[in-house]
């Protein structure tokens, strides 16, 4: 479990890194995650190892994100006085993202067959 | 012997460790809820976590500064749990093989389209510039869209609740919505389902196929990609 905590903090550092050497707006994790995904298809191959310690990290995904949504408190304020533009677009986009999707689908049908 | 309940209380509100056990107690909380109730998307672990663990922080007078002190252990767990995010992705990525035009068609009109539809929405309805850029990341997977949040001048903290509400939403009325369009075929709804409802769109797709929720995994991972590198370098 160690190996690939210490793999995975590695290719963060790296994103992090040419983040700030290149003075890119993608954030550093996010850069580790594309370099990994470039290694592993290089590679053609994961660990078993590598796969099962992160599968049980995403175990505690959702747990690690409760600290990041309490900071929601800070913002209570700003969201009563906006909360039409927060309703409209959490209403609004997703059914046009459902819309989009099942558009896509019927023009391109016999492919997913 | 004198007690002295109120050292005895102090000694609890100030340990290191009151505040991973507050939100580590209400997660577990939520986790239970979820399974006794079979499931449903609202009692979604996260979320129940997060109004319970956010309700006693207010309740208890408790400084934010110093809940988000406390529970920096858990936050930075959060950039290599992005970073493996790769990994459930090259696993899927092995689907794309023989559908490759219509699924990057899906994904990228949808990225584009919600992206672009959250800002406009958001302007126009008299949001706050920053409100505005937590919103904009809403079809990307939380750990995601909270990074992008904060690199374009939004909130982190609105952002991952907006996305928790997406999700929820999309599983509750995606699947439905998307069967009364005619989309049946089970990669279609769960690559949907992935972009248009993340992580809990995605445990969703799961109850109804593997192959549904396999789709589903691609679509979130690709979605949270693209938004990834596409968001910060449109809007930063």
């Amino acid at each position: 479990m160690l190996r690939t905590v210490l793999v995975l903090c590695g290719f963060q550092l790296l994103g992090e890194s040419l983040a700030a050497l290149l003075s890119l707006p993608v954030p550093g994790p996010v850069i580790g995650m594309c370099l990994l995904l470039v290694v592993l298809i290089i590679r053609r191959r994961v660990t078993p190892q590598f796969q099962q310690h992160s599968h049980a990290l995403f175990a505690y995904l959702p747990l690690i994100l409760v600290p990041p949504s309490v900071g929601v408190l800070a913002h209570l304020e700003l969201i009563s006085r906006d909360w039409q533009p927060v309703v409209g677009v959490l209403s609004i986009t997703l059914i046009i993202s459902l819309l989009i999707c099942a558009a896509v689908y019927r023009i391109s049908r016999e492919r997913w067959s | 012997m004198i007690l002295d309940w109120q050292a005895a209380q102090q000694a609890i509100l100030g340990s290191p460790v009151f505040d991973v056990a507050l939100t580590v107690a209400c997660y577990q909380l939520g986790l239970w809820c979820y399974r006794r109730s079979g499931n449903k998307p609202y009692l979604l672990p996260v979320f129940i976590g997060f109004v319970l663990t956010a309700l006693l922080v207010y309740l208890l007078d408790r400084p934010l500064s110093l809940y988000e002190t406390g529970t920096i252990p858990l936050i930075v767990l959060l950039g290599p749990v992005t970073v493996a995010l790769a990994v459930p992705l090259y696993e899927n990525l092995h689907l794309m093989a023989r559908i490759w035009w219509p699924l990057l068609l899906m994904l990228g009109i949808t990225a584009v389209a919600v992206a672009a539809s959250a800002v406009w929405i958001g302007r126009s309805l008299g949001g706050d510039e920053a409100l505005v850029m937590s919103l904009a990341p809403k079809a990307a997977t939380t750990p995601i869209a909270i990074l992008i949040a904060d690199a374009i001048g939004g909130y982190m903290g609105v952002a991952a609740v907006i996305v928790m509400l997406t999700g929820i939403l999309g599983a509750m009325i995606g699947p439905a919505l998307l069967n009364s369009l005619g989309v049946h075929n089970h990669a279609a709804l769960g690559f949907a389902l992935g972009l248009s409802a993340h992580a809990v769109g995605t445990a969703r797709a799961f109850e109804i196929s593997r192959q549904c929720g396999a789709f589903a995994a691609l679509g979130m991972s690709l979605m949270g990609f693209t938004l990834a590198v596409g968001l910060p370098l449109v809007m930063g």
